[in-house]
This record gives C-alpha cells, structure tokens and sequence, in this order.
C-alpha cells in the first residue's frame, strides 16, 4: 500500500520535473492574466451593491439583484434582447461563411493581385466605427445621398428616407457589419488553410476530384475545428453587441431603435443621465451569465460530437 | 498546366474578389475625398466623389500648427504596436505551446481559467482601480501598453489550437528521442511549423494596438504627449461633440473654437489614421505571406 | 482668419507636450496688477503658520491644458501662497472626457481638492457620493466666509440637496431669455425685415416669428429655415425640467408648484404642431435628425438662417462670433431662472480631496479676489491680456487668439466671473447687465429643488429609452403631433412614467415643506 503511494507520489514527481519547463513558459501569460483581469474581478461585487465612492466598492451596501431589475422589467426588454440575439446570429452564420468563401477563394489565386486583394478588403476593418457612421450617412442621407440622388433617381423612384423606416436597418447593419469584418475573419481561415498538407490535394486532383469536391471532402472537413471553436467563442458573446454598430452607424436616431437598440445601446441611453456604476456593471454580469451558460452548453454537446474540436 | 476548370476558377475568383476590393475601398475613397472637400460644400452638398470645390485646409488646420503633435502620435503608434506586438506574441505563443501539451497536469484548468476571461472581466472601475494604485501606469507609456491589449486569450485559444492540430505528435516526440529539451522542441520544431497562425496572432495584436483608443483616453489624462494618433482622433472626435452639444455655453471669446471645420477634419484624422497602415501594409504582408507559405511546406 | 483659428485649437491641443518644459516665468508680471484685496482679515490670519499646502484644481476645458497653464499656475500661486499659504496644481483636461476621467479618478481615490461641476453632473456626484458636506466642521463657514455674500446666501441654499451643501454656484448667467431665435441679419435685410427696436434682444411674439419664417422660405427657398436641436423644445418653452429631465414638470415658469406631464400638455401639443407645420411647409432640412453639425456651423456656411438659442446679455456678440455672420436675437418668452439652473455647474471638494481646509481657503479666494478671477478667466495681464483705453480687455501686444498660450473660453464656468474684466466687443457695462439679467427674471418657485432617481432608477432608465426614441421625430415636426405624441405619451405610461411624476410630487412636497 505504501510502496503504491510512494511510486505514485514519485510518478507525479517525475511528470512535474517533466513538464516543470512548460510551467515556466506559460508563467508570464498566467500573470499578466492574473493580473489584467482576475485582480479586478472581485469588482464585479458591485453590481450587487448601491455603490458610492465614499464607502468604497467593498463597503457599500448590499442591494441584491436589484441593480438587475431595470434590464428585466422594461417594456423594451423583449425587443433588445431579441435584436442582440438575432443580430448576432446573423453575424455569426453570414460573417463565418463569408469569411471562409473568401479565404478557400483568396488560397487558390495567384499572382499580384491577390495581395491587394487582401490588403484591401482588411482596411474597412482599421476605421473607427464613428467615421464609418459618416460613411455611412454619406449614402443614405435623404437629402444628399448617393442612394437617393444617384441610385434611385435614375430608376426614377422616390426617395426613401433611410433613417426613419426600420425595416432597412437590419439589412443595413449587416452589411456594414460584413463590410468592416469578412477581411478580419478571412486571416484566421486563409491562415489555417494555408496550413494544410497539400499532398490530399495532390492525390484528390489525381483520383479526378473536381474543384467543389475538394472544397466539399478536403477543405471544410480540415477547417472544422477552427470553425467550430471561432463559433463557441462568438457564442460566449452573443448577449454582447458591438456598440459601436448600433450607436454610432444608425447615428442613434430614435426612429429606428425598433431595430437597432440592443442591450448595450439600451444601457448606454438610459445609464447617460444617471451615471450609476452599479446598473451598468449588473448589465455586463448579465450579459457575462448568460453567454457563460450558452457556451457551456454548446460546449458539452461538441464534446459529444467530436471530442477534439471542444473547447475545453 | 492549367485545366479548363481551373482558368474558368480562376476567372471567377478574380472577378468575385474585384468586386470585393471595389466595395471596400470605394467608402474609403470617399473618405479621403472629403477630406479634401471644401467644409461649406461639404455642408452644403453633403459628401460626394466630385466636390464642386477641393480644399486642403483640413489638412493645413491639423499641421500647420501642430505638426510636432501628429508626427510625435505617429512616432508613439509605431513604437506602441512594435513593443506590443512583441510582447503579446512572446505571451500567446508560450502559454498557448503550453496548453496545448497533452498530458500536462491542470491542463483543462489552465484553459479554462483563459476562456474564462472572455467571458468575464471585473468592468472598468475596477479594472482602472486595479492598475493605477496597485499597478501605477496612469500617465505612463505602460497605461497605453499593458492593459487589456497584451495578451487576448482569444489569440491564446486560436494559437493553442493551431499548435494541437498542426503539430504532429510523432514529430515532438522524435525531437524527444533526441534528446531536445522542452525549448528547443517548441523554438525549433513547433514555432517555424506553426508560423501561418503566429503571423496571424502577430497581425490580430497589431491591429489592435494600432486602433486602440481606449486605453490612452482612460489612463492618459496629463500626459498627452504620450498620445497615440489613435487618440488624437479620438480627442479631436470627442471634441468637437462637446462643442456641437454645449454650443450654448460658447460664451464671450468662443472665437476660433467654434469655427473648426468638423466634417472635413474629421476625415482627414481618419485618413491619417489609416495612411501609415496603407504604405506598409504592402511590406507586412509579403512576410505576411512568407511567413504563411513557408510554415505550410511540411512532410 | 482661417489659419489663426487653426492655430489656437491645436495649439490647446500640443499643450500638454509644451507644459512639460514650460517656464514659471511670468510670474512678475502678476506682481505688478494692484491688489485691490476685497477679502476680509480672517483668511489672512490663518497665513501665520507658514506652511504651504498643495491642492489640485480640476476643471475641463474645450481642448484640454492652455499651453501656459503652468505659468498661470505659477502667477496664481505668488498671489494665494503668501496670502493664504496654499498652491495649486491645476488640472485641466478636455471637455469630452472629464466625466469619465473624473468618474473613474474619484472611483480610485485620487487626489482631487476642487471640481468644477462641469460636464460632470453635480447630481450624479452626490447620488454616488463623490461629493463632501461642505459644512462638515464649519468648512465654509470658517475658510470660505466671504463666499455667500460674493454670490448671495440664496444662491449657496439652492445648491444644497436634502439640506446638505455640496457644491458652491458661480456668478454668471443663471437666468435663460426663454423662446429665443437667432436669425442672421444679411437673410432679415434681403426679405426688407427691418428691427423696430435698439435693444440686444428684440421681442416679437411667436406669430410674428412664424410670419418672419414664411418670408425668409419664400425669398430663400434653397436654404434651410431653421434647425432644431434636442435642447430646443426647453429653450422654446416655459417649462421648468424638474431634476434636470422632462418627466414630470412645472408650466408657466414654475410659478406654482403642480408637477405634471409634460407629454399630455397644451404646450408641448402646440410646440410640436408648430414644428409639424414647419416641416410641411419644408423649412427644416429632412437630414435634421441625423446630422449634428453644429447650427452655428451650418449657419456659418450659409445652409442654414435660424435657430434656437439661450438669451442672455452679450448673446447677440456671442452668437455672431459663432457664426461669422451678424445675427439678430429674437425672443418670444421671458427671461427664467429654472429649479435646477442656480446649482447646475457649482464648484465643489470631492471626498478624495487630502486638503480640504486650503480647498476652501483658495475658493474664497476664487469669488472675492479680482486677480485670481482674472488669472484664471484670461491669464496674465501683459502676457496673455492688457487693459485698452475703454477699460476693457483685449489681446496683449504680439498676442491673438491663434497664438495665446490662455485662452480657453471658460470664463462663465469660473467660480466669480463678475469680478473679471470685460473682453472687448462687449457691452462694458456686461456685468451689470448680466446681474440685472439675473434679478430681473422669473424665478422658479422650485428653484433649488433637486431630485434624487434613486427610487425610480428602473422607471428613468426606461422612460428615458422611450423618449430618446421619439424625441427627435415628434419634436423636430416629423410626425403628426396627433398620433405621435399620444403613442410616445402611451409608451412611457407603460415603461413608468406615472411612478416618476408621482416621486417627483412626493419629493417636491416634502422639500416645500422644509423649506417653508
């Protein structure tokens, strides 16, 4: 029985001075993390508390859930949590796919123009999101956009005015949302593709395997764990929106806010005013819970489909 | 030799990705014609590709005056992204090697523990608490440099997964045989075999401190002549909000701030902001690319 | 001209990089103004210990720190250090972000003596307790005694919020011309308008303002008539926004203290129904809700003929400057001092203040100290400024406003403007009138009245999403005020509105009632 302990004691020893170099490489990573976000993370005690600065964070008083309430009992509430939700979806299926069809495109050209490709459509993605607001503005404004001046009138249509009818901001935002991020997302894909062992493509031209075949029996397969982990990660996210999206490009006008106000624009609009630290921090626990669950769970049913892709 | 197929594929790849291009960079082009558009045209017939007057007074109200400013910012942005990205890649890449060892003690922990910040964080207060009194960067190049941007366990996870999936065990454990230590497999065989997705983490982190804003506004607030161009556009944005919202209180000598003009200059900060990146980019990206295709010549 | 204005924003803007090797010269130029001493002995007495203590001074400013701040600082200091044996550190940093910066360094405990008030709501700061009770030990009474009579014993009670004091308010406009629009003169001459009045401020009635409007449309088709923005409803209005919003508000200039909804008013009906009307007839631009240049600007690049504006002494000055173009003020309403405008950018000492005695000793030294109040408004005589013939002030010699190293535009959020001197182009007399202004006005029944959300955060939070939501579509006449308001009115009964109006009775009756 002893003779057991102690070998196994002994094993562990082993394994320790084994993988002891390992643990000294991931130190500084642990600690920068341990720092940067687990130091602070008592903090988030505040969203459960009436905090004023006077008696510090730690000793303000306890108020429950009730920093959460304003987020559950509003009328709006449905609504923002639908367009966070469905907003992100989208984002998630139209940006994913995009993302890839442009890398499996961009990985089998050649030549020059491949490079301004790729430098081009990753610019979009270096603009802060209020000049593309302005951007945006500049072709649908009612009065002096491209739309309505050059596009439509030379149908010989009506102008339309944008920023009043929702019904065109779903659209909209998920242009601009592909439009500032497919050139992003495509170096994750390209870099993975690039990656791969060439010889299947090889063996797969000989066997007389068309182009779509190899997409459809090579590429996908290989990208599936990447594509499965970016996905988790998005999902993690999914009560979270892009503030910068829903704010600054529809220019935050109330007519549309049917479909563009999400839980973070809500939060911002009706937190200005007040400027209460512990309503806002309870909307991102909110947020962080939810996403938390939804990721667990997704994760659990890929460990049952395919153990290796699981995230954790 | 080319087959028929492979010249049709060819064909539409050019063409799809033509159209791509075309619809990126069209906005941006307007962007940089109206920064050169004349502010009261552009007031007056709101942005277009052929302004009835051009003007570069956007530009000479930012650098006449301030040239030392915006050059110093560019300066700051350069040397903020270059350390930042050599301190975030030397990061990632030796915590996600770890993580990715199978059979390491804690392993599921530790990833977990990464994954877990990303879905959690103490929020701004305490974050800002956190490092200006136990940590001190407030006014330093260290406010600008450490905090959030250095190591994003997104680029960690992607990282350690590229490292499980594209680094052959059999490979590792015949450096093993040899006799190589744990460095040396990670320095000689698992990094030049994993470099598509350093280059890649390498890019991520560049962007990100390239754009990065947030941090110069929250814990820069006396040294400003550590700004980076980011946050000089931010100011500049921030700025002119404050005046166009509080226009009532311009009181008695409110010459000369009123009269910035707003929609051009903006612009032209956006096009400065981006300019830099448009000229070296070129120069990223063939070791960019380099980097990628020689990482994927493998047995 | 063009180039100037260029210079001195970014000139603001490099500052900072420049305050690092900034001299402390200057400071002898400081010594040479007379002073005139009109504080009393007692802040004097407390000289005799000779220890200097060190306080920050935290302001915001449009473009952050002038390029002179630390020589302005230095001429502050040769005057307060003997004096009353305190130096300042001022802190100054740009409009845009002193909220947050200020947030975040009062969550953080950083040292701040004296705030300014200032794009930092005063009643955020007491409802999150960054603010101290500035009669705790007798503060003000004791270091800051000549204080009440500089701004008026009424004016300090004002800003206190259930009976503690805060913050202290500042001499300068605190009545608002209600119903004011500004008009650019060249667009009044081209329709033959001519002004039957010498005054500043020429007071017509609203149906001759209307009657101004469809001439200047007619003449003038091509240009945009007028242009709301979101405060203009207030400004167009004699209505009294209880705790700073519009849910739940006193009519007919607070003169009797019956809360009631905005929303369902005759008022507000008609406001929105003008505004409809005006966009019927199209004088207001389609992209009106979109586009947020600033009027003054489009006014300036000669899209625009009018807009809403606060009146006040020197506005017609003011706005003419903002526009480049000669405007004429037109004002409809009266002259009102609301509930919440006595106390709303006081000077106040956070909780994180280390030295809040020499805190209170500079303030008092801020509302009766002539030199100080100069320094702080327009810099050092000789350097930044010099005295003209007219006794007014003006650009020092080899100085203008594309080069001077102070000169920030802040003026009225300094703690006693009134002691300053006058900047040239402006009446002589402006301070005179601006206290005339200020006597003269309707004064609400519920001025000094603050309201505390804490109860009806969820309700606010909530209201206030509705509002934004409808706020520029009904206001700015896009919508049918028949239908519109009604279903915005709808929106925010069911998001709580009726729970906030009936708090805000509920605190008004008790606070009438100690303040009998």
């Amino acid at each position: 029985m002893a003779r057991v302990k102690s070998q196994k004691s002994q094993k562990r020893r082993k394994t320790f001075v084994r993988f002891l170099p390992i643990y000294i490489l991931m130190l500084p990573g642990l600690i920068y993390l341990f720092i940067n976000n687990y130091m602070p993370l008592p903090g988030l005690v505040i969203a459960f508390k009436q905090y004023n600065a006077g008696k510090g964070i730690y000793g303000s008083p306890w108020v429950g859930l009730k920093n959460f309430e304003y987020l559950f009992t509003t009328s709006d509430a449905f609504v923002i949590t639908r367009n966070t939700i469905l907003y992100n979806v989208a984002f998630i299926v139209i940006n994913t796919t995009l993302a890839i069809a442009v890398a499996i495109v961009l990985s089998e050209l050649e030549g020059k123009r491949k490079k301004v490709y790729q430098s081009a459509i990753l610019l979009p993605n270096l603009l802060s999101t209020v000049i593309i607001g302005y951007l945006v503005f500049a072709f649908f404004s009612v009065e002096n956009g491209f739309i309505n001046n050059t596009i439509l009138k030379a149908l010989g249509k009506d102008p339309v005015s944008w920023y009043s009818e929702p019904k065109y901001w779903p659209f909209i935002l998920i242009f601009v949302s592909a439009w500032k991020s497919v050139g992003y997302n495509c170096i994750v894909y390209l870099a993975t593709l690039m990656g791969f062992d060439k010889s299947f493509y090889e063996s797969a031209k000989i066997d007389g395997a068309t182009r779509w075949q190899q997409i459809k029996y090579i590429t996908l397969p290989l990208l599936r764990p990447t594509i499965i982990m970016l996905t988790m990660m998005a999902i993690g996210r999914i009560f979270y929106s892009d503030f910068g999206l829903f704010y600054q490009v529809p220019m935050n006008q109330g007519a549309l806010y049917s479909t563009t106000n999400t839980i973070d624009t809500y939060v911002y609009r009706g937190l200005l005013q007040m400027g209460n630290v512990s309503m806002s921090a309870a909307a991102g626990v909110y947020q962080s819970i939810v996403g938390f669950i939804l990721v667990l769970g997704a994760n659990l049913l890929v460990r049952k489909i395919d153990r290796d892709s699981a995230l954790i | 030799m080319k087959t028929r197929e492979d010249k049709i594929y060819s064909f539409f790849g050019h063409l799809v990705m033509t159209i791509l291009t075309l619809l990126a960079i069209i906005p941006i082009l307007l962007m940089f014609i109206s920064s050169l558009t004349d502010n009261a045209t552009l007031l007056q017939n709101g942005y277009s590709f052929l302004p009835e007057k051009w003007s570069t007074y956007a530009y000479e109200w930012v650098f006449t005056s301030s040239s030392s400013m915006v050059i110093k910012a560019y300066g700051m942005s350069f040397i903020l992204t270059a350390t930042g990205v050599v301190c975030s890649l030397a990061l990632t890449t030796c915590l996600a090697y770890g993580l990715s060892k199978k059979g390491l003690p804690g392993r599921n922990v530790l990833t977990f523990l990464v994954f877990f910040t990303m879905l959690f964080n103490g929020g701004l207060v305490p974050t800002y608490i956190n490092y200006t009194t136990v940590f001190h960067v407030k006014d330093t190049f260290f406010g600008l440099l450490v905090p959030s941007l250095m190591m994003s366990a997104f680029n960690v996870l992607l990282m350690k997964s590229y490292f499980v999936t594209g680094v052959p065990d059999e490979i590792l454990e015949a450096a093993y045989i040899d006799g190589a230590n744990e460095f040396q497999t990670m320095w000689k065989i698992a990094i030049p075999l994993s470099k598509p997705i350093i280059t890649t983490v390498a890019m991520f982190s560049g962007i990100a401190y390239w754009n990065d804003w947030n941090n110069g506004y929250i814990y820069l607030t006396k040294r400003t002549d550590l700004y980076s161009i980011q946050n000089l556009l931010n100011r500049l944005m921030q700025n002119i909000q404050a005046l166009t919202q509080n226009a009532n209180n311009m009181a008695q000598a409110g010459e000369g701030l009123s009269q910035i003009p707003s929609g051009t200059v903006r612009m032209a900060m956006a096009a400065l902001g981006i300019l830099p990146i448009m000229i070296i980019y070129p120069f990223i990206q063939k070791n960019f690319v380099k980097g990628i295709t020689l990482g994927g010549v493998k047995g | 001209m063009k180039k100037k204005v260029a210079a001195i924003f970014m000139a603001s803007i490099m500052a900072c990089s420049m305050a690092a090797c900034g001299s402390s010269g200057g400071s002898s130029d400081s010594s040479k103004t007379d002073s005139k001493d009109k504080s009393t002995a007692s802040s004097t007495a407390e000289n005799g210990s000779g220890e200097v203590e060190k306080i920050i001074v935290s302001f915001p400013t449009w473009t952050g720190a002038p390029a002179d701040t630390e020589k302005v600082q230095e001429a502050i200091n040769d005057i307060t250090r003997d004096k009353i044996g305190v130096e300042v550190e001022l802190s100054i940093t740009d409009f845009g972000s002193f909220n947050q910066n200020t947030t975040l360094a009062l969550s953080a405990n950083e040292e701040i003596d004296v705030l300014a008030c200032v794009g930092f709501s005063y009643q955020t700061g007491i409802q999150q307790g960054y603010l101290s009770d500035l009669d705790e030990n007798d503060l003000l009474a004791t270091y800051g005694p000549d204080i009440a009579e500089a701004v008026g014993q009424d004016n300090i009670d004002a800003c206190r919020v259930n009976g503690v004091l805060y913050g202290l308010p500042s001499n300068r406009d605190i009545a608002q011309g209600r119903g004011c629009a500004a008009i650019a003169t060249e667009y009044l001459d081209g329709i033959g308008y001519e002004v039957k009045s010498d005054d500043e401020i020429v007071k017509i009635s609203l149906d001759e303002l209307n009657d101004i409007y469809a001439q200047l449309h007619e003449k003038y088709p091509d240009k945009e008539v007028y242009r709301p923005t979101t405060g203009s409803m207030s400004q167009f209005s004699n209505v009294d926004s209880l705790g700073g919003n519009v849910f739940g508000v006193l009519l007919d200039y607070g003169q009797n203290l019956d809360v009631v909804n905005l929303f369902e008013s005759d008022f507000y009906k008609n406001y929105c129904a003008r505004l409809y009307d005006y966009n019927q007839k199209g004088y207001i631009s389609a992209d009106a809700s979109t586009d947020t240049t600033a009027v003054g600007e489009l006014v300036k690049a000669g899209t625009l003929m009018s807009y809403t504006t606060g009146g006040k002494p020197g506005i017609k000055a003011q706005e003419t400057t903002l526009t480049g173009r000669d405007m004429t003020i037109f004002q409809t309403l009266d002259d009102y001092i609301s509930s919440t405008s006595v106390a709303g950018m006081p000077w106040t000492i956070p909780i994180s203040a280390q030295h809040k005695e020499a805190a209170m000793k500079f303030l008092n030294e801020c509302y009766t100290n002539a030199d100080v109040a100069n320094l702080l408004a327009w810099g050092i005589e000789g350097t930044h400024y010099k005295i003209g013939d007219d006794g007014l002030a003006t650009y020092a010699d080899g100085v203008a406003a594309s080069n001077s190293g102070w000169n920030h535009s802040m003026g009225w959020m300094m703690p006693n403007q009134f002691l300053t001197h006058v900047w040239e182009g402006n009446d002589p007399d402006l301070w005179t009138k601006m206290k005339e202004f200020n006597t003269n006005a309707k004064v609400s029944k519920a001025s000094g009245f603050s309201f505390d959300s804490t109860n009806v955060a969820n309700e606010l939070t909530a209201v206030q999403n509705v509002y934004n939501e409808y706020q520029t579509s009904v206001e700015y006449g896009f919508v049918d005020p028949e239908t519109g308001i009604a279903e915005m009115n709808d929106k925010m009964m069911t998001a709580g509105l009726q729970k906030i109006i009936d708090e805000k009775k509920a605190q008004l009756a008790a606070w009438q009632e100690a303040n009998k």
